[in-house]
C-alpha cells in the first residue's frame, strides 16, 4: 500500500482530512455511496491515494468489526496524521449521520400521538421489517443449496427458531463449523461478510 | 438492563455480525425487547429505520437505540461502542497479506456469515408475526420488499414508496 508523504507538509492537514470525511457522511445511501465520495475526494481529485489502495483498505475493512466506513475513516486518518487524524476524520464521517439521527429520535420520543404512532406502525415499521427481509435474501441465495454451508445455515436457523438462544452464541459456533469443517479455500455458496 | 449491559451487547453484537444491520436488529430484538424488555419492538424498528433514512454510515441507528434507552449518554456511549473496534483496522492494515492468506479465518468468517443467514432468516418470521397484522401493514411490506428486492431501489426510495402504498390503505380502510 501507499506510504504516507515523508514531509509533514506534503500530508493532508487536519482541515482536509474533516472536510473529505464530512463530505463522505452526507452522502445518502449505506457504505457504497459513502465510499463512491471518498474515491472521488482523495483518488480523483485530490490525489492522496490511488485506486488500489483505496480498494484494498475496503476489502480490509469489510472484516473488521466495525462499520466499513468507519474501519476506512479511523486508517486513512491514522495514516495521513496520527492518533490525532483518525479521530479527526471519524468525527468527521459520523457527524452528519449522529446529528439527523439524533433530531428524528428526539422527535420520536416525544411523539404522544397515538394515532400517528399507529399509523407509523401500520406503514413504516411493515417496511423496515421488509428491507430486512430483503437483506436475507440477498445474503441467502448463495448458501440455500445442499451444501454443508447450506446445512450451517438450517441449523441456525431452527435453533433460532425452537430456542431462541443468545444470538452470539449461535453465529460462534457457525464461525467454529465453519473453520471446522469447510473447506479452507473453498469459496462456493459463501456469502459476502459484515456490510459496508 | 444497565447502561453498561446495553453496551456490552451492542459492542459484542457489533462485533459477531461485522456490523451488519438486519442481524442486528434480529439479534438485538431477541436480548433487548423479549429477554430483557428494555424497550419495545415498535422503538427498535423505528431506530432501524431511522439508520436507513440517514446519511453517512448505516449504523448510526444505534445511537437511536442508545438515546430511546439511556438517553443522551446512552447515544454517544453506543456511538463509541460501535466504533472503537473500528482501530483494529490499523494492525490489520500492516498485516494484510499474512492474515488473508490464512485457510482457516476465511472458513471461520464464511461460517459465520452462514449463520448469521439462519438468524436473520428466523428474525424475518417473528418481526413478520408482530408487525404484519393488518391490511396497511401487508401492503407497506410488500410494495417496500418489492421496490427493494426486484427494483433495487435504495432503502429510503424503497420505505418510502412502502409507507405511501400502505398509508393509502391505512386512510382509505374500513371505518
Amino acid at each position: 500500500m501507499n506510504r504516507p508523504p515523508e514531509r509533514s507538509e506534503d500530508r493532508p492537514t487536519l482541515r482536509e482530512i474533516f472536510a473529505v470525511f464530512f463530505r463522505a457522511g452526507l452522502a445518502f445511501g449505506g457504505g457504497v455511496n459513502v465510499l463512491a465520495v471518498l474515491h472521488e475526494q482523495m483518488v480523483e481529485k485530490r490525489k492522496w491515494i490511488d485506486r488500489d489502495d483505496l480498494l484494498a483498505s475496503y476489502a480490509i475493512g469489510r472484516i473488521v468489526p466495525s462499520g466499513t466506513m468507519t474501519a476506512l475513516a479511523i486508517g486513512y486518518g491514522h495514516r495521513f496524521r496520527g492518533a490525532l487524524g483518525g479521530i479527526v476524520a471519524l468525527a468527521a464521517l459520523l457527524l452528519p449521520a449522529f446529528v439527523t439521527t439524533m433530531a428524528l429520535t428526539v422527535a420520536l420520543a416525544n411523539e404522544k400521538d397515538p394515532r400517528l404512532l399507529a399509523f407509523l406502525g401500520a406503514t413504516l415499521l411493515p417496511g423496515a421489517v421488509a428491507l430486512i427481509a430483503r437483506a436475507s435474501f440477498e445474503l441467502g441465495k448463495d448458501v440455500l443449496v445442499p451444501t454443508r454451508v447450506g446445512l450451517v445455515v438450517f441449523v441456525a436457523f431452527v435453533v433460532s427458531v425452537l430456542f431462541h438462544p443468545n444470538p452470539a452464541f449461535v453465529l460462534l459456533g457457525g464461525g467454529l463449523a465453519g473453520a471446522l469443517f469447510f473447506q479452507a479455500n473453498s469459496k462456493s455458496g459463501a456469502p459476502r461478510a459484515g456490510a459496508p | 438492563m444497565t447502561l453498561l449491559e446495553l453496551l456490552g451487547w451492542v459492542f459484542t453484537y457489533n462485533i459477531v455480525t461485522l456490523s451488519n444491520g438486519p442481524v442486528m436488529v434480529s439479534m438485538l430484538q431477541q436480548t433487548l425487547v423479549h429477554d430483557r424488555g428494555a424497550m419495545s419492538l415498535d422503538r427498535l424498528l423505528f431506530a432501524f429505520t431511522i439508520g436507513r433514512v440517514t446519511p453517512g454510515p448505516a449504523s448510526s441507528w444505534l445511537a437511536s437505540v442508545g438515546y430511546l434507552t439511556f438517553g443522551w449518554i446512552g447515544a454517544l456511549l453506543c456511538v463509541v461502542a460501535i466504533t472503537v473496534p473500528g482501530y483494529v483496522m490499523l494492525p490489520l492494515m500492516h498485516g494484510y497479506r499474512r492474515i488473508a492468506s490464512m485457510p482457516r479465518v476465511g472458513a471461520f468468517l464464511r461460517g459465520l456469515v452462514a449463520a448469521q443467514v439462519g438468524i436473520i432468516f428466523s428474525a424475518v418470521i417473528r418481526l413478520g408475526g408482530e408487525t404484519l397484522k393488518s391490511a396497511s401493514a401487508w401492503t407497506a411490506f410488500v410494495v417496500t420488499f418489492l421496490c427493494a428486492f426486484m427494483f433495487r431501489a435504495k432503502g429510503w426510495k424503497a420505505l418510502g414508496a412502502g409507507t405511501i402504498a400502505g398509508a393509502m390503505v391505512w386512510f382509505f380502510r374500513p371505518a
